[in-house]
């Protein structure tokens, strides 16, 4: 009889029904709410890199093409002399197979009284990386000259510049975090050991973009003890977000193999 | 069939179950736009992206500009269905002299302050500048690159803008 009874209940049947719709329905919101969150992510991380890519690829072709003065002064229109600035880069390279005046690729003259004339191509070389990139001051870089043939004299040119912060312990739920504002910038020049000294360095940085393109140098044998007088060297620009820089002190670190030393510093504030 | 429990009527004993239902309906559609939207919106993001890319391709062709012809070819080879300006702006190899024009919503807001100001060098193309009106909620992509020009027969680095809207 009960049974009978809870049979002609009707309004329960209808209700439990409603509540499986209503389940089906939050599990299908859930389900779109993720899609949603994630939605295009990886097509704006693409967009992203295509730009990056095409930045680093644009910086690499405006060194190539630019024209310097031939002087310490950095401006072409007050000086009697230009030249495009690979052909003095590969004018420089030709006499002694190296670049700048010092013997060390992390050393150069600065501007003024004691600049070397050897340094004229280098000098030139650097401020226009410099001069490209100061449009993205949120990004660190570097910019080398490689030739992958020599492993014990690799590096014909290293640069590369590092974000320095403030760093002040976080507050709040931050506490125990290191946070920081950008305090200024550090130009390294540098000779690594070995093309895994920059690799080991790198290891952790995330989002790098990086173009390379090949160059071919002559250069002057006058000893005549190489079959050939002609190198390939890979020329290699390499951009990160400044936030995911590496310490200062990894750079100039025995350890590290690295070589580097300062050359300039800036200050933002 | 009045007198037994649990009976109201024939549509009143389904009217609770009627509520977890258009509840159910309420929540279900609202997350549907709401997702519809954030697919707009992203799609509208990734084309003019695409079409930003396109176009700066194009105008990177040259690796040095010669002059304003060869720049207004450059820009009259550019096909595509968006809203779009380019411009150069000079490039100091000297850093401390570089000068930025900051794109930032007030100038956008008034294509004469882009369009005249001292600091552009070539700029193209000429109708769309009329159209250059971009509000705080137009969608919009701004690319820069640098690029070489060849200025008083010195080729030199300068920044090279792409703008694309709808």
């Amino acid at each position: 009889m009960e049974l009978i009874k809870l049979k002609k209940n009707k309004a329960q049947a209808a209700i439990t029904d409603a509540l499986f719709f209503l389940t089906i329905i939050m599990v299908l919101a859930i389900m779109l709410f993720k899609v949603s969150a994630t939605y295009g992510q990886r097509v704006k991380t693409a967009s992203t890199n295509l730009y990056f890519k095409e930045y680093t690829s644009s910086v690499l072709k405006t060194i190539f093409f630019s024209e310097i003065p031939l002087n310490d002064k950095l401006d072409i229109s007050s000086t009697e002399e230009t030249d495009y600035l690979m052909t003095a880069i590969k004018s420089d390279y030709f006499s002694d197979q190296k670049i700048g005046a010092s013997e060390d690729i992390n050393t150069m003259s600065q501007a003024g009284e004691n600049f070397k004339d050897g340094d004229i191509a280098k000098y030139n070389l650097y401020h226009i990386i410099k001069a490209t990139m100061n449009p993205l001051p949120n990004y660190d870089y570097l910019f080398y000259l490689f030739d992958p043939e020599n492993p014990s004299n690799s590096f014909k040119f290293f640069m590369i510049k590092i974000t320095t912060f403030n760093l002040r312990e976080g507050t709040g739920k931050e506490k125990y975090t290191l946070t920081g504002d950008q305090n200024g910038a550090e130009y390294y020049l540098c000779n690594p050991y070995s093309y895994d000294n920059i690799r080991s360095i790198m290891y952790n940085v995330s989002d790098i973009y990086s173009s390379s393109i090949p160059l071919r140098f002559i250069f002057d044998d006058i000893h005549q003890n190489s079959t050939s007088n002609v190198i390939d060297l890979r020329s290699t620009f390499t951009i990160w977000p400044a936030n995911n820089s590496i310490n200062a002190s990894v750079l100039t670190d025995p350890n590290n193999r690295l070589n580097c030393k300062l050359y300039e510093s800036e200050n933002y504030t | 069939m009045k007198s037994q429990k649990g009976f109201i009527s024939s549509i009143g004993d389904d009217f609770p179950s009627l509520i977890p239902i258009f509840l159910g309906l309420l929540i279900f559609f609202s997350v549907f736009l709401s997702t519809y939207n954030i697919y707009k919106t992203n799609t509208t993001a990734f084309s003019l992206q695409q079409q930003a890319i396109s176009v700066a391709t194009i105008m990177k062709t040259e690796p040095v500009i010669s002059d304003y012809n060869s720049f207004t070819n450059i820009c009259n080879k550019v096909n595509t269905n968006k809203k779009w300006v380019a411009f150069l702006t000079d490039l100091d190899m000297n850093v401390s002299k570089q000068k930025s024009l900051p794109l930032d919503k007030d100038m956008l807001k008034d294509k004469n302050i882009i369009k005249y100001s001292d600091e552009i060098i070539y700029n193209c193309p000429n109708d769309n500048w009329d159209d250059l009106e971009l509000k705080n909620n137009t969608k919009k992509i701004i690319y820069m690159f640098p690029i070489d020009l060849d200025r008083n027969n010195f080729a030199v680095p300068v920044k090279l803008f792409v703008i694309v809207w709808e």
